[in-house]
């Protein structure tokens, strides 16, 4: 009799506990590496997720601006230590890898929510994005369309993430036409590689002036150089991150759509629930985490026969029946047995 | 009478009829059974893959680990049937997984939703599109089976049937058929043959015995008839054709001498001279013995082809075919030598006058009898016991 009443006891504690755990005290932060935040890519979509986290949960979500990396570490961690949390961050260099993992290791009581990378440490979710089978509809897409055979790409920082857009690019442009052109550059080594559209333009015209009439431009805030450049010249843009194609109507064939904006939420609502899963979360075609946008302002430029053959290769890529690289895991890119980088 | 509605026509529509109507109302009925089994099964699969989906679903939705959703959806996404699968998620108001496969939407699609739930909490909902290809395709074979084995069954009926029927039925009722038509047309020559015991035999057989027994009436009304034929046409004393068959002769020699130009006969009347002594004298049975006597000699002298006939009292008339002058005048010259020659009974002793002519093409019978009759009077008024004869 006792001993029920212990386990009774015992039941209702651990009930207890789990009810309190349940609705943590969370506060939030996301720090962007770049100073702009709506730069119509990348971190607009971040930011969008915060907000509809933020609407929906009445929670409110701090967002900083962490460019200098001598001083990242100390930065980061005086929000750590501040007791935010989860603290969400972009992984975006290979050189920063080092970095943000010193700081999970230090700080393993606090949720960290990191987006792209593939490291399974406990405290974190690491979001990974297949980049490679949205750039290669993009690819595909773009070698149907081209009326030059040439197609072009403007990265941002020469990060594997990027070159996984660009092989990707290249493997679906390939599939259609095995002989096309893909001409490709990367804005810089560094972090500032993400908000010069400048460069992106001045990129974009060089490979137009070589022959190229369709330039996919993952470049962060950088990519709407590269589009003002397509739209300038009369030839076509892919976008980046968020649907970009409203930018310069008529100009912008698709934009290669990530929709960090879902994990973001997602994430957020794990720790506000206190729940933890697998770390790393790798979102393609078929988790709805990346895509092609069609909108109002790309209808003219896709036809309903185009749109329903670009289906037809993403059930393909769904199904397996074509294997695209991913250059994060991969560390190469082999297109029928031509390693390109 | 022309055969309509025949039990030849009949008998193919009832086994038409009796054997296709059936089979194809079984079939039917097989096939509609085993499409609601198919479809059937198929609601109850399509319930189950959604379900598993939608258990397969609660970790991933809560932990929100889209690679173990992957996992799950590994193996599911590679059948055929499912064309479509979507997983929402209501929390973050978006869809967790999407996997469209356009090229699998073939046929029918169905669609089954179910929520995906985990401890009571409603994480978001499970919406698999199927498609019923491989269902139609099962039900095509089905139907085609069907119809393979009808046909076949309906060709092994006919191949049994057909030979059965035609020889049990149809050939005996042609053969019945044939037998009748005869009766109908008296004809009662032929003779059918039935030694099998079913009705169709019996019933010819029936007729087959009727036919006999009507030969046999036939025959026996046939021999009535030549008796009373030859009672009505024959003299009853000399047992020579009579006077109404001399006619019937005569007339059908006018018309066979009309008919072929070179035929030609002649008559020869013959009178008995001074007959009516012999009756007084010897009484009438010696007459009628005279006049027996005198049809013998007539008898045994004319050729076979000749007619000898009594024509009234002591008077005779012969008709011989192909016949010239001569030859007449030779016969009665030779008839009357016999008569003159003969002793009858009693010791009688007559002779006999003759009248003789030839037919002439396209007269009148009672004209050439005529003519004989003169003669024969002239024979008479000459003499008697002589031959006259006018060309």
């Amino acid at each position: 009799m006792r001993h029920l009443y212990v386990q009774f006891c015992l039941f209702s504690f651990l009930f207890f506990v789990s009810a309190l755990s349940f609705a943590a005290n969370i506060r939030p932060v996301m720090i962007y590496d770049t100073n702009v935040i709506m730069d119509n890519s990348w971190n607009e979509v971040i930011h969008n997720g915060i907000v509809r986290f933020e609407q929906k949960m009445k929670i409110d979500v701090e967002e900083v601006n962490i460019v200098d990396v001598p001083s990242f570490t100390e930065k980061v961690s005086k929000y750590v230590e501040e007791g935010y949390g989860p603290i969400m961050l972009n992984n975006v260099d290979s050189g920063k890898d080092v970095i943000l993992k010193e700081i999970l290791y230090a700080y393993p009581q606090t949720r960290f929510i990191v987006f792209n990378g593939i490291f399974n440490i406990p405290n974190a979710f690491y979001f990974m994005f297949s980049y490679q089978e949205s750039s290669f509809l993009a690819g595909y897409l773009a070698s149907k369309k081209t009326k030059t055979n040439r197609l072009g790409f403007v990265g941002g920082m020469d990060i594997a993430t990027i070159r996984s857009f660009l092989c990707g690019y290249i493997s679906g442009a390939r599939y259609y036409n095995p002989d096309i052109k893909v001409d490709w550059d990367f804005i810089g080594k560094d972090f500032l590689a993400w908000d010069r559209p400048e460069d992106a333009y001045q990129l974009a015209l060089k490979q137009i002036d070589k022959g190229a009439d369709i330039i996919f431009t993952p470049s962060g805030g950088s990519s709407i150089g590269a589009l003002r450049a397509t739209h300038e010249r009369g030839v076509l843009g892919i976008g980046v991150d968020s649907n970009q194609n409203h930018l310069f109507p008529g100009s912008v064939l698709t934009s290669a759509l990530v929709k960090v904006d879902n994990a973001v939420f997602r994430a957020l609502l794990a720790a506000q629930r206190n729940i933890w899963g697998d770390q790393i979360k790798t979102m393609g075609l078929q988790e709805n985490g990346v895509g092609l946008a069609y909108d109002k302002y790309n209808a003219p430029l896709i036809s309903e026969k185009l749109r329903n053959e670009v289906e037809a290769v993403k059930e393909k890529i769904i199904l397996k029946e074509i294997k695209i690289n991913n250059y994060v895991h991969d560390k190469q890119c082999n297109i029928n047995g031509e390693v390109l980088f | 009478m022309k055969i309509s509605n025949t039990i030849k026509s009949t008998l193919f529509l009832a086994l038409f009829i009796g054997i296709i109507v059936p089979m194809l109302l079984v079939g039917a009925y097989t096939i509609k059974s085993s499409e609601e089994q198919l479809y059937d099964d198929f609601s109850t699969l399509r319930a189950k893959i959604t379900s598993n989906i939608s258990k397969g679903m609660q970790d991933p939705l809560y932990y929100f680990s889209p690679n173990n959703a992957s996992l799950v959806l590994e193996v599911i996404k590679h059948d055929e049937k499912i064309s479509k699968i979507e997983v929402y998620d209501v929390l973050s108001e978006s869809y967790f997984i999407i996997m469209d496969f356009p090229h699998r939407k073939e046929g029918g699609v169905f669609v089954n939703q179910i929520d995906v739930e985990r401890n009571g909490e409603v994480l978001g909902w499970v919406k698999v599109e199927f498609n019923d290809k491989q269902y139609q395709e099962l039900l095509n074979d089905k139907k085609e089976l069907f119809l393979h084995s009808f046909f076949f069954t309906f060709l092994v009926s006919i191949l049994i049937l057909t030979p059965l029927l035609s020889y049990k039925i149809l050939l005996p009722l042609k053969k019945l058929l044939r037998q009748s038509r005869e009766f109908e047309h008296n004809k009662f020559e032929l003779t059918y043959i039935w030694d099998k015991n079913d009705e169709i035999n019996i019933l010819g057989h029936s007729f087959e015995k009727a036919r006999r027994s009507i030969l046999k009436l036939i025959g026996e009304l046939q021999d009535k008839n030549a008796e009373l034929e030859k009672l009505y046409a024959t003299d009853q004393l000399t047992m020579l054709w009579n006077r109404y068959k001399l006619n019937d002769i005569l007339n059908n020699e006018m018309v066979r001498s009309n008919r072929y130009q070179d035929y030609r006969f002649g008559l020869i009347m013959v009178d008995l001279d001074h007959f009516k002594l012999v009756n007084d004298t010897y009484g009438h049975q010696a007459g009628d013995d005279v006049l027996c006597g005198v049809a013998s000699i007539f008898k045994e002298n004319i050729r076979t082809t000749d007619i000898a006939g009594r024509w009234g009292g002591e008077e005779f008339m012969l008709i011989i075919s192909h016949a010239d002058s001569e030859i007449l005048l030779k016969l009665a010259e030779k008839i009357r030598k016999m008569i003159e020659a003969h002793f009858f009974e009693n010791k009688i002793h007559l002779t006999a006058s003759f009248g003789a002519s030839i037919y002439r093409h396209g007269e009148k019978i009672e004209k050439c009898i005529a003519r004989v009759d003169e003669a024969l009077y002239q024979a008479k008024a000459e003499g008697r016991n002589k031959v006259i004869e006018i060309p």
